[in-house]
């Protein structure tokens, strides 16, 4: 298991509550797993007061980066120690 | 003959103006612009040009002055920007290359005005409601700046049209609400060889980032745009008037940069503004 440094970009650490932590995985997914099952709730607290009862993951409304790489880019998803993944709200308005 | 005419109708009619640093400058006003075009049966805008090549400065583009200088201003009037959406970006961004004097605008949305557009998009009036964007977007820029050249596009942008509709742009500038359309413009602005500036925005928040030709492009933030189970966090924070104002500006200041060659742009990074926080931060892209 490594030692991953995770970092809520913008407005998710007003929405979930926190800004940079540290967890333990072995994969960018199973990262995303122990984050989604820290916050979704908070996430989803957040689109029922907006109307919206679909469930969403943050991770479906997020950039993902690994190291400053989209993890949609990447096909190696194993994390090292020292790792960082940034969590970028994904913005589509216009 | 012709060209000699001009000058002389320009110098005719130039006047001395001394601005608060105390420098005086030769100045033409929009009457006498106006009046040099009719009378010579060319645009406007190739008055403006022959103004400033002639060192006389048309009086509306006296305050860029000092930053914009007269190559600069020839340079934005002989340019191309193509603007894809006239929405809350789009509508700002429009009105503000009118007024930075640039050539020709190219604008591109299929959309009409409905009431939830009434709290951001600069275009929408209770007046116009129903009414189709692109339309009231020109006749704004022609209130604004009759020297700029418009031409519009009433139609829905696909990856198939785009390249036909921004062909012989400058800079294309992001005006668009949803990933699918944004991609396919990039992807065009990359086949053409043309810079597209890339806005973004949700709530308090918004984003910004310029890709020149061969830069790292927006597959580097969003991925492709055939992955799915993809959201914005616009349907949770709504999309309040400020931000796009702020996100078009930037924009626009990005388009202005590219074209006169003045400053930096912001290149291979993603520039997130989180103004509920007042948080600007700058993601490296890889």
């Amino acid at each position: 298991m490594a030692v991953v440094n995770i970092r809520f970009v913008g407005p998710w650490r007003m929405y979930l509550g926190a800004e940079r932590f540290t967890l333990q995985a072995v994969t960018v997914e199973a990262a995303m797993q122990q984050i989604e099952k820290q916050y979704g709730s908070k996430y989803h607290e957040r689109l029922l007061k907006s109307g919206i009862s679909e469930k969403r993951k943050i991770g479906d409304s997020s950039n993902i980066l690994l190291n400053r790489v989209n993890i949609r880019q990447l096909a190696d998803h194993t994390v090292k120690d020292g790792d960082t993944l940034d969590i970028i709200p994904r913005f589509v308005g216009g | 003959m012709k060209a000699n005419t001009i000058k002389r109708q320009i110098q005719e009619h130039s006047k001395s103006y001394i601005d608060p640093g105390g420098k005086r400058h030769p100045t033409i006003s929009l009457t006498d612009v106006r009046l040099i075009a009719a009378e010579n049966c060319i645009l406007p805008r190739e008055v403006e040009i022959s103004c400033l090549k002639h060192g006389v400065i048309p009086r509306r583009y006296l305050r860029n002055l000092g930053t914009i200088d007269i190559e600069g201003q020839l340079k934005l009037l002989r340019s191309t920007a193509a603007v894809a959406g006239a929405g809350g970006l789009g509508g700002t961004i429009i009105e503000l290359l009118a007024r930075c004097g640039i050539g020709h605008l190219i604008i591109i949305d299929n959309g009409r005005f409905v009431e939830n557009n009434l709290n951001r998009q600069v275009l929408a009036t209770e007046e116009y409601l129903g009414k189709y964007k692109v339309k009231l977007a020109a006749t704004r820029v022609k209130a604004i700046n009759s020297a700029v050249t418009v031409t519009t596009y009433n139609r829905a942008i696909t990856a198939q049209n785009v390249a036909r509709m921004i062909k012989g742009a400058d800079v294309v500038l992001d005006g668009l609400d949803n990933l699918p359309t944004r991609l396919a413009v990039a992807d065009a602005c990359t086949k053409l060889g043309i810079p597209f500036v890339h806005g973004a925005i949700a709530g308090f928040s918004g984003q910004v980032m310029t890709i020149m030709p061969g830069d790292k492009g927006l597959n580097a933030l969003y991925g492709t745009a055939s992955e799915s189970n993809t959201y914005g966090i616009e349907a949770v924070t709504g999309n309040p008037p400020a931000t796009p104002a702020i996100i078009a500006a930037w924009e626009v200041q990005e388009a202005v940069k590219l074209i006169t060659g003045i400053g930096k742009n912001i290149r291979n990074r993603l520039l997130l503004l989180d103004f509920a926080e007042s948080t600007f931060e700058e993601l490296p892209l890889e």
